[in-house]
């Protein structure tokens, strides 16, 4: 399968303040691809870098194969591009803004806009700075639509957005991505809404890389455990087998990879009593706070 | 696509034209209500003579109008692409970057020079109707740096717009200031001049692809 993006040894400051080193990953045609991480990890700088908004301090961001800084006409036409807000030209109406862009594009198809405009509640000659947050994310999310490009690139689609609207959201992309092949990286703040549409994730902490694998082995191999711990006190060191702690009072929280025998061999090796340990289901959010820790 | 980028900066720019255009109109039934009261009361040539030995400027209501234009138009153009970072929507468009920013900046340049040659040609017109054709050519001569000026300060303030570091916009503003005030030095402006002031009006328009290339590189 063609890689459309690749990121090698990514590492960008901002002046003296290191975001991330070494960053490197890779989204496969046809897949949809969550970067997932918390505030300040880098998610809004990873996708300036890939549209060509920022030059990394070192290492090379390629987009279908060209360097995402100085992407040619023909290369950006294929990329179609959500920023952060659902920013759009305000000053233009619904069907200003349609016109305007389908000058650009040589795949251009009106009929997906218009009929994601039909839902809402407005007129043709509705401005954009009139419209609610919700509504603005639709015209933003019809105009990539009409497109049809082949990468989608969404920066957190839903800030602002209500449950009603980040649903009508997904529903029309996950409708439109599966039926075209075209592969999405999209990221948010919101995990939840991404348990079912994922195929990739990459999760980021600060400077580092915590997950990079397929959602659903993520979800399988990542683990919760509860047990019993009567010292409050009790602190475990992250490594390979403790990936995070938590103990409230005398609940005792691990997360984990490592399969229950090899864990509890290693609760043993330190002499803390397991004998309630219980595996504990989690969902996606779950998973994203076990793994990146609450704070 | 140049169509289609017109038409957007045409969305933007449109109100504000023609709030410019309607100032600039009652400057100029100004000064002809002016002329016609002088003409009437001191013949035409009385009034030229006082023009020439007294330095009666009566055509200088329109003197700051074009710099005012230029500032007007740039900032009503350029603030709601450097809203919210929309010029990131703008230079994701197909279309290679420099030239979308110079092409932005040429139908700025357009529409002021047809609403400066408008203001040319009614002087022409009304200085024509109560006074000889050289005295028509003094006065073209003399308003024109007050024309171009408009043209530089559109150039100058796109530039400062569009730059995303502070401490560039500092340096960038009163380097402009200074530069539009050599448009107002000359008393008696001639061609030779004029010319030079369109060649430096016409050398800040690659400005704006400084500031570009920084707001592309992510410099803040």
């Amino acid at each position: 399968m063609e890689n459309v993006v690749e990121v090698k040894n990514l590492t960008h400051y901002y002046g003296n303040k290191l975001v991330f080193e070494n960053f490197n990953f890779e989204i496969k045609s046809g897949r949809i691809f969550g970067l997932l991480g918390k505030n300040g990890t880098g998610k809004t700088t990873t996708i300036n870098i890939l549209n060509g908004f920022l030059k990394p301090t070192s290492g090379q961001c390629l987009m279908f194969g060209e360097n995402s800084y100085k992407l040619p006409p023909l290369t950006k036409a294929r990329v179609g591009f959500l920023i952060e807000g659902h920013i759009q030209y305000s000053f233009m109406s619904i069907k200003q803004i349609e016109k305007f862009y389908s000058s650009f594009y040589p795949k251009w198809k009106k009929e997906p806009y218009y009929e994601l405009m039909a839902k809402l509640e407005v007129t043709q000659d509705q401005k954009l700075s009139k419209m609610s947050c919700g509504q603005r994310s639709q015209v933003a999310l019809g105009l990539i639509l009409a497109q049809d490009p082949d990468l989608l690139i969404l920066d957190d689609y839903s800030m602002g957005l209500d449950a009603g609207y980040r649903r009508l959201f997904l529903d029309y992309l996950i409708e439109y991505a599966k039926a075209e092949a075209k592969t999405i990286f999209i990221t948010s703040h919101i995990i939840q809404d991404l348990e079912n549409f994922l195929d990739d994730c990459l999760i980021i902490d600060y400077r580092s890389v915590l997950v990079a694998m397929p959602i659903k082995e993520f979800q399988s191999k990542f683990k919760q455990y509860k047990f019993h711990a009567p010292n409050p006190e009790l602190k475990l060191a992250k490594n390979a087998v403790i990936r995070n702690f938590e103990i409230l009072k005398d609940k005792a929280t691990i997360y984990t990879f490592s399969e229950r025998p090899e864990l509890e061999a290693y609760l043993n090796s330190l002499n803390i009593n397991n004998s309630t340990l219980e595996e504990v289901p989690m969902s996606l959010e779950d998973a994203f706070i076990g793994i990146t820790g609450k704070y | 696509m140049y169509s289609a980028l017109l038409y957007k900066e045409w969305l933007k720019i449109r109100w504000a034209y023609f709030g410019m255009m309607l100032l600039s109109l009652l400057a100029i039934i100004y000064i002809a209500l002016n002329l016609a009261y002088y003409t009437e009361f001191m013949t035409a040539q009385g009034f030229w003579g006082n023009v020439i030995l007294l330095g009666f400027p009566f055509y200088s209501e329109i003197q700051y109008i074009p710099l005012l234009t230029g500032i007007v138009i740039a900032v009503v153009q350029f603030s709601p692409e450097m809203n919210l970072s929309r010029l990131k929507l703008t230079l994701h468009l197909p279309v290679e970057e420099n030239t979308l920013l110079l092409q932005m900046i040429s139908i700025g340049f357009v529409i002021l020079v047809l609403l400066f040659a408008l203001i040319a040609l009614l002087l022409w017109i009304i200085v024509g109707i109560y006074l000889p054709v050289e005295v028509v050519i003094t006065v073209l001569n003399a308003t024109f740096p007050w024309l171009m000026v408009g043209v530089a300060s559109y150039f100058l303030t796109t530039a400062i717009i569009v730059e995303p570091v502070w401490t560039r916009r500092l340096i960038l503003t009163p380097f402009a200031l200074g530069f539009l005030d050599l448009f107002f030095i000359a008393e008696n402006p001639h061609m030779q001049l004029n010319l030079f002031l369109i060649l430096f009006a016409l050398l800040t328009s690659t400005l704006i692809l400084f500031s570009g290339y920084h707001f592309k590189r992510g410099i803040k």
